[in-house]
C-alpha cells in the first residue's frame, strides 16, 4: 500500500507544556487509521497539527512525499469532522453539504443528494439542521466532509456525543461509507470498540506519545505495555512469574479482562471474594486468588458470592493478552 | 535534530491582524490616547518641564474637592437607586412571560440613547415652574439631576441584568426549593450570587456614566451642580485654566480605569456560567410576583412621563395648542439665536451620524472579530483582554477632553483636520465604539472556534470563513450595533459642541444654543427640535429592537 500521510517526529505544546512530543506514524492511501488514547492523550492535537490548525514546535507533515508543515489549512484539500457536527446553523442541510462543492466551484445538487442516499438521509436536502438529531447531524457532518471528495477526512471523537445503541450502528455505516468510497481517513476517539470497528490499523496514544501501532486484532492480542492493556479494559496485570500460576505456558507478563477469571462450582476453593457487584448476567466481583494476588472476576447467576467466601476458580485464556 | 518549524501564516492573516488589532489601535491612538495625552500634557508641562506641583494646588481647591466629593456620591447614589429599581424591572421584563413585555422592555432602552440635551430640557419642562411637577420645587436641585442620571441609565441594569437572568438555569431555584429553602432564602442564597457579577457590572458602567454626565448636568444642574466633566469643560472655555482641567482628567481617568477594572472582572465571571434558552426559564406571572410588577410600572410611568410632557409642552404656543414651535423650525429663532434653521441642523446631524457609524461600525466589527479569538498562548489571550479594556476606555474619558484634545493636536500636519467636516463623525465614532463592540462581542464570541476550523478545512479561505460564519451568524448584531451608533452619535453632545462651526451645527448644539438664548419662541423651539430629535431616535431603536438582539444595551 503507498503511502500517503507520514507524520515525522511531530510535537506541538502549549505555553510550554507538551501536548504531542515526538510523534512518527504512516497512513496508506485508503487506509482507516483509528487513534485511540485517553482524555489528554494529545490524539486530537496530533489530529489538528495533520490538518493545519496547530503550530508544530518540530516535525514534518507529508502528503505523497510532498511537505504540506507550512501549506495552509484551507489549501490542503482534507476535510475536519468534529464530535458535535458543526453544521452551519443558519443554512440548510443542502446548503451546508454543498459548502464545500461551493469552495470548489463545483456546485451540484445531483452530487448532495448523492451524499444524502449515502449517509441514509434521502430526502433532507431543505430541511433546517436545527431541527435535526444528534445521529442526523452527525450525518450530515459527514455527507459534508466527504462532499468535495478530500484528499484526507479527519475525523475528532466523530460519534462520541451520541447514545450508545446509535453510536454502534453509525460505527458500521461509518465504516462502510469510508470503505466504499475509498477514503483515506484518521479517525480520533477514546472507545476501543469504535476504533475496532471504524480502523484497519489502529494508533494508541498516551501522555502525548505513540504507544503501540498496529492491526485491532494485533493491539487487542498484544498490548505494548501495562499501561496500554489498562486502557483497553485489561482490569489485572501479572508479571511472568505469577502469570504462570495462571497459564502454565506463559513466558512473559499477562493482562487479564474480567472474563479471563470465572467463579465456577466445584473443584478446590482457591480464592477469597473481597467485593461483588450484582451485573445483568450474573456479578462482577474482586477475589484474592492464593499466590496469584488480586483478580477482577465474573460469576454467572447462580453463585451468590458473599465477601469472604471461599470459591473456585478457572482461568480462560480468551480473557488474556500477551504482555512484552 | 530536527530544526524548529512553525506552519507558515495562511495568506491573508497578516492582513487580518493589520485590520483587527492595527485599524482599531491606530484609530483609538490618534483621535483618543493622542488628543487625550496632549490634553493632559499641557497642563502637566510648564515651560516644557514637568511641573506636578498643580496636582496639589487644584486639588486642594475647595471648589474642586466639593465637586470631586459632588461627582463621585452622586455616581454612587444614582448606581444604588438603578440596582434597586432595575432588578424588579429585570425580573418582570426578562423571567416572566406576558403581553405588552416587547414593548415595555423598548420603553425601558430608549431614555438610554435619548439625547442627553433632550433629556435634560424634558426634565426642565417637567420641574420648572408651571411645569407639572414645578410645584415640588425641584428645579435647579440636587434631586433633579439624580431623577435624570436615573432615568437615564436604569436601562443599563436592566438589560444587563435581565440578559442574565434570562439565561439562568431556574433548575437551581427549583433545587434548592425542593430542599426546603423559603423563596426569600432561595433568592439570597441562590439567585442573587449568581446574578452578582452582571450586578457590579451594570452598577460600574451607571457609575461611570454618571461620573461623566455632562450635557444633563449642564442643562439642569445650573451653576451650583457640577461634576468633574462640567468643571473641566468651565476650566478650559470660560477661564482658559488648562492646568487645573488636566488635572482633572487625570483624576477623572484614574476613576475610570478602576471602575473599568471592577466592570471587566464581573463580567469575566459571568461568561463563566452556563446559559439556557430564554424561553425554558420565563413563567407566566403569579401573585407572588405583585411588587416587582408595581415597581414596574412605577418606572415605566417614570420614564414616560419626561417624555409625555415634552412632546405636549411643544405643543403649545404663545396662542393656545398649535404647531408654532415646529413652524418656527424653518426659521433662525428670535433674536436670531441660530445661523442656520433647525431643518437644516437635523440633516447636518443625520449625515455626520450616517458617517459617524460608519467608522465605529469598521473599527468596532475589526476589534470585535479579533478580540473573539481565542488563541492558544496565555500571553496572547492577556493582551487581548488587554485591548477589550482599551477600547472600553472612551466610554468613561471626558468627552470634553477628547473635544479639547481634537482641537489642540489635530491642527498639524500629519493630522491637519481641523477645519475638516470628518472631525465631528470621528469623535462621535469614539463614543460609539465602546458600545458597539459590547454589542457585538459577546455574540461573535459565542461561536465555536471549530465552526471555523471545519469551514477552513473544508476550503475556506480565511476572509471566507469571516463571511460564511462570523457574518452570517452575526449579521444581526451587527445591524443592531449600527442603529445603535447611529443613535449615540445623534444625540452625541460633549464633543461634538466643541466641535461644531457655527454654520454647521448639529441638532443638539442648536437645542443646547436656543435654551441658552431664552426669549420669544426659542424654548418653544428648543422643545419641539427635542422631540424631532428624540423621533428620529425612537425610530432608529424601534427598528433596531425588531432584530431582538439582546446584547445591545447590557454590558
Amino acid at each position: 500500500m503507498e503511502t500517503a500521510l507520514q507524520i515525522d517526529d511531530v510535537a506541538v505544546s502549549f505555553d510550554g507544556a507538551a501536548a504531542v512530543g515526538g510523534v512518527s506514524l504512516q497512513v496508506g492511501a485508503g487506509e482507516v487509521l483509528g487513534i485511540l488514547g485517553p482524555s489528554g492523550s494529545g490524539k486530537s492535537t496530533l489530529l489538528r497539527a495533520v490538518a493545519g490548525l496547530e503550530r508544530l514546535d518540530s516535525g514534518r507533515v507529508r502528503w505523497h512525499g510532498d511537505d504540506i508543515t507550512s501549506l495552509a489549512v484551507h489549501r490542503r484539500g482534507f476535510a475536519l469532522m468534529f464530535q458535535d457536527g458543526q453544521l452551519f446553523p443558519h443554512r440548510s442541510v443542502a446548503q451546508n453539504i454543498s459548502y464545500p462543492l461551493r469552495l470548489a466551484r463545483t456546485p451540484s445538487a445531483n452530487r448532495v443528494a448523492e451524499l444524502l442516499d449515502l449517509v441514509g438521509l434521502p430526502g433532507f436536502g431543505d430541511r433546517r439542521v436545527t431541527e435535526l438529531s444528534g445521529g442526523e447531524q452527525q450525518r450530515v457532518a459527514l455527507a459534508r466532509s466527504l462532499a468535495a471528495r478530500p484528499r484526507l477526512l479527519l475525523l475528532d471523537e466523530p460519534l462520541s456525543a451520541l447514545d450508545r445503541e446509535l453510536r454502534e450502528r453509525l460505527a458500521g455505516d461509518l465504516r462502510r461509507i469510508l470503505v466504499d468510497t475509498g477514503t483515506t481517513a484518521v479517525f480520533v476517539t477514546h472507545d476501543q470498540d469504535e476504533a475496532f470497528a471504524v480502523s484497519d490499523r489502529v494508533a494508541v496514544m498516551m501522555a502525548g506519545r505513540l504507544e503501540q501501532l498496529g492491526t485491532p486484532a494485533e493491539v487487542w492480542r498484544r498490548p505494548a505495555s501495562a499501561a496500554v492493556a489498562r486502557f483497553l479494559g485489561y482490569t489485572t496485570v501479572l508479571d511472568a512469574d505469577r502469570a504462570r500460576l495462571v497459564e502454565p505456558s506463559a513466558t512473559s507478563a499477562r493482562a487479564l479482562r474480567a472474563a479471563a477469571v470465572v467463579v465456577v462450582d466445584g473443584g478446590p476453593p482457591t480464592a477469597t471474594v473481597l467485593s461483588s457487584t450484582p451485573s445483568v448476567d450474573g456479578a462482577r466481583a474482586v477475589l484474592r486468588v492464593d499466590s496469584v494476588g488480586e483478580v477482577h472476576a465474573v460469576a454467572g447467576p447462580g453463585h451468590p458470592l458473599a465477601v469472604g467466601d471461599r470459591v473456585a476458580v478457572r482461568f480462560d485464556r480468551a480473557g488474556m493478552a500477551e504482555l512484552p | 535534530m530536527t530544526r524548529t518549524t512553525g506552519v507558515r501564516p495562511a495568506p491573508g492573516t497578516i492582513l487580518a491582524i493589520v485590520l483587527g488589532a492595527g485599524l482599531p489601535l491606530a484609530f483609538v491612538g490618534v483621535f483618543f490616547a493622542w488628543p487625550v495625552g496632549a490634553m493632559v500634557g499641557r497642563g502637566l508641562f510648564a515651560d516644557g518641564a514637568l511641573d506636578l506641583g498643580g496636582f496639589g494646588e487644584v486639588l486642594a481647591r475647595p471648589r474642586t474637592l466639593r465637586l470631586i466629593g459632588l461627582t463621585v456620591g452622586q455616581a454612587a447614589l444614582a448606581s444604588v437607586i438603578c440596582v434597586l429599581l432595575g432588578l424588579p424591572v429585570a425580573h418582570v421584563l426578562y423571567r416572566l412571560r406576558f403581553t405588552g413585555q416587547r414593548m415595555l422592555r423598548a420603553l425601558v432602552v430608549l431614555p438610554f440613547v435619548l439625547p442627553t440635551v433632550v433629556v435634560g430640557v424634558a426634565f426642565r419642562t417637567l420641574l420648572r415652574d408651571g411645569g407639572l411637577l414645578g410645584p415640588l420645587g425641584l428645579d435647579g436641585t440636587f434631586a433633579a439631576i439624580m431623577l435624570a442620571l436615573v432615568f437615564f441609565n436604569i436601562a443599563v441594569v436592566v438589560r444587563t441584568v435581565g440578559s442574565t437572568w434570562e439565561g439562568l438555569d431556574s433548575r437551581q431555584e427549583e433545587a434548592a426549593r425542593v430542599l426546603g429553602a423559603s423563596p426569600q432564602r432561595v433568592w439570597w442564597t441562590v439567585t442573587l450570587p449568581r446574578l452578582a457579577p452582571a450586578i457590579v457590572s451594570a452598577a460600574a458602567i451607571v457609575f461611570l456614566f454618571c461620573s461623566t454626565a455632562f450635557g444633563v448636568v449642564l442643562v439642569l444642574g445650573g451653576t451650583r451642580f457640577g461634576t468633574i466633566e462640567t468643571e473641566i469643560y468651565l476650566l478650559t472655555t470660560q477661564f482658559l485654566d488648562l492646568r487645573g482641567a488636566s488635572v482633572l482628567s487625570i483624576t477623572q481617568l484614574v476613576v475610570v480605569v478602576a471602575v473599568l477594572l471592577v466592570a471587566a472582572r464581573a463580567r469575566g465571571r459571568r461568561t463563566a456560567q452556563r446559559r439556557v434558552a430564554a424561553a425554558a426559564s420565563a413563567r407566566r406571572p403569579r401573585l407572588g410576583d405583585a411588587p416587582a410588577i408595581a415597581v414596574t410600572l412605577l418606572v415605566a410611568a417614570f420614564l414616560a412621563l419626561p417624555i409625555v410632557t415634552l412632546v405636549l409642552r411643544s405643543l403649545r404656543t404663545a396662542d393656545g395648542w398649535g404647531l408654532g414651535n415646529y413652524l418656527a423650525l424653518g426659521g433662525t429663532g428670535s433674536r436670531n439665536a441660530l445661523v442656520v434653521p433647525v431643518w437644516v441642523a437635523l440633516g447636518n446631524s443625520l449625515a455626520i451620524a450616517v458617517q459617524a457609524t460608519a467608522i465605529a461600525l469598521l473599527i468596532g466589527l475589526a476589534a470585535s472579530l479579533l478580540i473573539s479569538r481565542r488563541p492558544r498562548s496565555a500571553g496572547l489571550r492577556r493582551a487581548l483582554g488587554g485591548f477589550d479594556g482599551a477600547l472600553m476606555l472612551p466610554l468613561g474619558v471626558s468627552a470634553v477632553t477628547v473635544g479639547f484634545g481634537f482641537l489642540i493636536t489635530l491642527n498639524q500636519p500629519p493630522f491637519d483636520l481641523r477645519s475638516s467636516p470628518i472631525l465631528i463623525p470621528i469623535a462621535q465614532a469614539l463614543v460609539a465604539l465602546p458600545l458597539v463592540v459590547r454589542t457585538l462581542l459577546p455574540v461573535l464570541t459565542g461561536i465555536d472556534s471549530r465552526m471555523r476550523e471545519s469551514a477552513s478545512v473544508l476550503g475556506s479561505p480565511p476572509w471566507r470563513v469571516l463571511r460564511d460564519v462570523d457574518l452570517s451568524i452575526g449579521w444581526r448584531p451587527v445591524l443592531a450595533a449600527a442603529g445603535f451608533a447611529f443613535a449615540v452619535a445623534l444625540g452625541e453632545f460633549g464633543a461634538t459642541s466643541f466641535l461644531s462651526r457655527p454654520d454647521r451645527p448639529t441638532l443638539p448644539v442648536v437645542i443646547f444654543r436656543l435654551i441658552g438664548l431664552p426669549g420669544g419662541d426659542n424654548f418653544g423651539m428648543a422643545l419641539a427640535a427635542s422631540v424631532v430629535l428624540a423621533a428620529v431616535t425612537v425610530g432608529v431603536i424601534a427598528l433596531v429592537e425588531r432584530l431582538r438582539v439582546g446584547t445591545m444595551g447590557a454590558f
